[in-house]
């Protein structure tokens, strides 16, 4: 049996603490009736509190669960309990043919990816006519809500922004409200983000004017879009809040945009909003020393999806989002198994880090969060700022973020010897998201 | 400050006050960036000062590199040599700390340390944070904080008490008060007169609380030959100093403070037989002062607050604690059972002797006396206590519980096991007080006892009465002192029978089965069977 995952990393799939710690307690042979595998895939039935036994299955190649227990939680106390056990104890599982229920499902989800590639290739025919004429409507609905923003904003920097201190919350999201009724979501989303900058401490005036003179940008480039590069049209259209779902995404396959690699899953955050939860899980190809970024969400209560794990690696085709910095990508095919992440790659220096970083920008003005990966960095606290940096071999530093928690952690990882550190830079400060040292991969 | 920044400056100061008020005008440079903001068109204000921020803060950001910092050389954490635990002992933490299964943690941290592991990097912050707020537990982690754990408090104020001690000459002068106190936790007990030369090398330049607390640390390994430091402490200026020192000498029974404690208390009780009755009993008389001599030897005048205590029996308890028991055997050649019979026989003062013996007898360790007083105290319900131990060993009472465990604490463990042994022979109540205090004592137990106890519980199970609220409450403390190489055993007492399986046992085996099993567990991933 190939290395999988660490306990950690599928422990860090379940929903809740209450499913981790059920789903410990079912790691035990004792309580499986039957255990088995084969190449693919991982099976076994839980005597559970019903007449008969659950059955729960587990599909290696894209981790994948199912399991017959009524139980909404996804993954379920079973499903987790069997991928620990398998993590723990391999022997107790004997590799034979697959019953019929699993080969079911497995049988299933490969004539499913078919048919996805399938529809990809062909995609259906639409009524044309009516999609235009939406798209007609939007693109209005857009273009005055676009223009009501800008008069906003001149009315703003008009008066001054000394006196943004002093505007309540509905200053901004009045505009905001008025733009997702525009279905300009994106740029809605560009001004409410304002509204903390004034309380934000030293320097608010002049992150506030950046940030303005960004959305600026974006008014402008909409005024002009035919004009520009065809990625940057991507790009705007996309901010403002247009989307492309993942049929669409695929059937605009082409050799260009897609990647075949060995990506590794190098670190996941997690935007929580009251609406609904973003993850970005950033990877990087191993030959293509490409970067991408894979978003998933969920509405709350929802479970996320549990395809890309933390800290693994595995043999795909990426397909990237059209964009001037394409970036933004989705899996459209996997190949072998997923493996525990090998070694921990990245730039020998922040200045490497940085030029990488500043070349997406010239590409993408409106970058929001950029993956840095730095292999030689220190963690430091300036006592008399109070403030914590990463800082590399030429004493070049990153601020860490304020809201980062854990800078005592990396601290204790590095020992005051370089490690390797991997997080997201938004232009201001650098938020940690993994370490590597010795050969060990941790989530800070 | 580079053009740039400047020209930044002068963007940012002009959105301030607002285009109405200020008409923005930028040196254009003949450059790059120069040639892009003259195509703005500097009638429309307000746009050209917004395409102005956007375009010079785009040019600065992409054409800056981070800046240099001026950091003072860190010096980097010593290679370890231990060994980290295995992933799964880390998740254990992780789970103790959480707050599940909280009263394992110290034996996790025993074991780890009897291993000879160490906490792995990522996790020393939180134990680290654990040691700060609890000090009770610094003496469990600072061992298994390895090289890299001792470098890392020594980055953090609040982590001062796990610096580095190599040299402990040097340490002791020069470290902060925490570190001082694990030097000599440390050297009582391996080379106590180190530690005494230490404490006096220091003592006259020590600061009063420091002092104090010092002392306290006497009480590993404690000898004759702490008795002139301690006899000076009794003249200190600070109260908590004289009574450390006081309560010290009180536990050696040469020491010049107990033979003075003999000499007031002798002429106070008196053995009386009287041949009618063939019965023996202690005439008490009261002490007339307590003058200054029996204040320095740590006798408080004052009875305590809301005690209704007389005056001047408090001044008599306070002085027969301190009389070792042995003294009483020589003094009237009697024997330890017979002292207590006769001790019991006075109904006006056998509460107050016998109390006064069984706290005696503890600070004096005195295990003979020790043995004969818990006998008493697990005696089954059918024997009634000898008079005059009314509140002494009355279950329920707290006082009780807290003396009886102090008795046990100064057996041996031997004795224990074959005292508890004895016990459970008997099938005790649940709610005797003694026995609960032996479950609660925090033994580990061997096989022999793991499998007396498990008896027990299967006789409690099947028997009619079963399981109470009582013998509940007891099986969080019975499932932390039960050897875990029992864990298929506890599995199958258990009755099978519907009818003997009440919701009692339910609740008892789901406090008892889960923390075993997960003793089993932590020390499994420890290494250690």
């Amino acid at each position: 049996m190939p290395t999988i995952l660490t306990s950690e990393q599928i422990l860090a799939l379940a929903p809740d603490a209450s499913s981790a710690k059920d789903g410990k307690g079912l790691a035990n042979s004792r309580k499986w009736v039957t255990l088995g595998h084969n190449e693919r895939a991982v099976w076994g039935e839980c005597q559970g509190s019903g007449k008969f036994p659950y059955q729960t299955q587990i599909d290696l190649a894209e981790t994948s669960f199912k399991c017959s227990c009524p139980s909404r939680k996804f993954p379920c106390k079973h499903s987790l309990g069997l991928f620990l056990l398998l993590n723990d104890q391999a022997a107790a599982f004997t590799q034979t043919e697959p019953p019929d229920w699993v080969k079911q499902w497995i049988e299933g989800r490969e004539k499913r990816a078919e048919q996805k590639k399938v529809k990809a290739e062909n995609p259906t025919t639409v009524d044309v006519a009516a999609q235009t004429k939406r798209a007609e409507q939007r693109e209005a609905k857009v273009t005055a809500g676009l223009n009501e923003l800008e008069l906003w904003m001149r009315d703003l920097v008009r008066q001054g922004l000394a006196q943004a201190q002093s505007k309540p919350y509905s200053f901004w999201d009045k505009p905001a409200l008025r733009l997702e009724d525009a279905q300009a979501k994106g740029a809605a989303r560009l001004v409410r983000d304002l509204a903390g900058i004034p309380a934000s401490g030293d320097g608010w005036h002049s992150r506030l004017l950046e940030k303005l003179g960004r959305i600026y940008l974006l008014i402008e480039g909409y005024k002009r879009l035919g004009t520009l590069p065809v990625g940057t049209q991507a790009d705007i259209r996309t901010l403002v809040g247009w989307t492309q779902n993942t049929e669409e995404i695929l059937a605009t396959a082409t050799p260009e945009n897609t990647v075949r690699d060995c990506w590794q899953v190098l670190g996941q955050s997690l935007d929580n909003d009251e609406k609904i939860k973003t993850r970005r899980t950033w990877l990087w190809g191993q030959q293509s020393q490409k970067l991408a970024l894979i978003l998933h969400f969920a509405a709350p209560g929802q479970p996320m999806d549990t395809s890309v794990i933390y800290g693994s690696q595995f043999e795909a085709e990426l397909v990237f989002y059209p964009s001037n910095f394409p970036l933004r990508a989705l899996v459209k095919e996997r190949f072998g198994l997923v493996e525990t992440i090998q070694n921990f790659p990245g730039y020998p220096d922040i200045t490497a880090a940085y030029h990488a970083y500043t070349d997406a920008l010239v590409r993408n003005p409106w970058l929001e969060e950029f993956p840095l990966s730095l292999q030689n960095v220190i963690p430091v606290l300036d006592k008399e700022k109070d403030q914590w940096l990463i800082c590399d071999t030429e004493k070049r530093y990153l601020p860490i973020a304020k809201r980062f928690s854990n800078n005592w952690h990396l601290l204790a990882l590095s020992g005051g010897k370089p490690i390797s550190i991997f997080g997201e830079w938004d232009g201001y400060v650098f938020f940690p998201l993994s370490v590597g040292v010795e050969n060990r991969f941790i989530a800070v | 400050m580079s053009k740039t920044q400047q020209l930044w400056q002068e963007l940012t100061t002009a959105a301030l006050v607002g285009s109405e008020r200020n008409n923005l005008n930028l040196p254009l440079a003949d450059s790059k960036l120069g040639n892009v903001v003259t195509q703005l068109d500097t009638n429309d204000r307000e746009g050209s000062l917004l395409s102005n921020a956007v375009v010079i803060s785009l040019y600065n950001q992409a054409g800056s590199l981070p800046a240099k910092f001026k950091v003072e050389e860190l010096t980097s954490a010593p290679e370890d040599e231990k060994p980290r635990c295995k992933p799964q002992a880390a998740a254990h933490f992780l789970t103790m700390m959480a707050g599940q299964h909280r009263e394992v943690l110290p034996e996790w941290l025993r074991t780890l340390a009897q291993t000879n592991q160490r906490v792995p990097e990522e996790l020393l912050p939180n134990i680290l944070e654990l040691g700060h707020i609890h000090s009770e537990w610094r003496g469990l982690i600072l061992p298994v904080l390895g090289e890299r754990g001792h470098w890392l408090a020594q980055q953090n104020q609040a982590w001062n008490y796990a610096e580095p001690v190599t040299d402990l000459e040097n340490s002791w002068q020069t470290g902060n008060k925490a570190v001082r106190i694990q030097v000599l936790k440390q050297l009582h007990a391996t080379d106590p007169a180190k530690a005494l030369a230490f404490v006096e090398s220091t003592w006259a330049e020590d600061k009063p609380e420091d002092r104090a607390d010092f002392l306290e640390t006497f009480a590993i390994n404690l000898s004759m030959a702490d008795e002139p430091l301690l006899e000076r402490a009794l003249d200190d200026k600070r109260k908590e100093v004289r009574t450390t020192a006081a309560n010290l000498l009180g536990q050696l029974p040469e020491s010049h403070l107990v033979q003075r404690m003999i000499e007031r208390v002798k002429p106070l009780l008196n053995w009386k037989y009287d041949p009618k009755t063939k019965k023996s009993e202690i005439e008490v008389t009261l002490p007339e002062k307590c003058d200054k001599a029996m204040q320095r030897d740590g006798i408080e005048a004052k009875p305590p607050q809301y005690s209704n205590k007389g005056e001047k029996t408090w001044w008599l308890e306070q002085m027969l604690q301190a009389i070792p028991p042995q003294f009483w055997l020589d003094y009237w050649t009697t024997t330890p059972d017979n002292l207590v019979i006769v001790f019991g026989m006075n109904a006006e003062w056998a509460k107050i002797l016998l109390n006064c013996l069984t706290v005696a007898s503890i600070r004096h360790k005195d295990e003979v006396m020790v043995t004969v007083l818990l006998k008493l105290a697990l005696r089954d319900k059918s024997q009634k206590l000898p008079l005059g131990f009314g509140n002494t060993f009355k279950a329920g009472v707290d006082a009780s519980v807290e003396l009886i465990s102090q008795l046990i604490a100064v057996l041996p463990y031997d004795e224990h096991e074959r005292m508890f042994l004895d016990t459970l022979e008997v099938k005790p109540d649940a709610n005797n007080p003694a026995f609960t205090t032996f479950i609660q004592s925090n033994y580990t137990w061997n096989l022999k006892v793991g499998r007396a106890f498990l008896n027990y519980m299967r006789d409690l199970a099947e028997s009619d009465k079963g399981f109470d609220y009582q013998a509940r409450s007891l099986m969080k403390f019975a499932a932390l002192s039960m050897p875990p190489a029992l864990l298929s055993e506890a599995a199958e007492i258990w009755p099978k029978d519907p009818a003997k399986y009440t919701n009692w046992t339910e609740a008892s085996k789901k406090e008892f089965m889960p923390i075993l099993q997960f003793r089993a567990d932590m020390l499994a991933a420890l290494g250690k069977e």
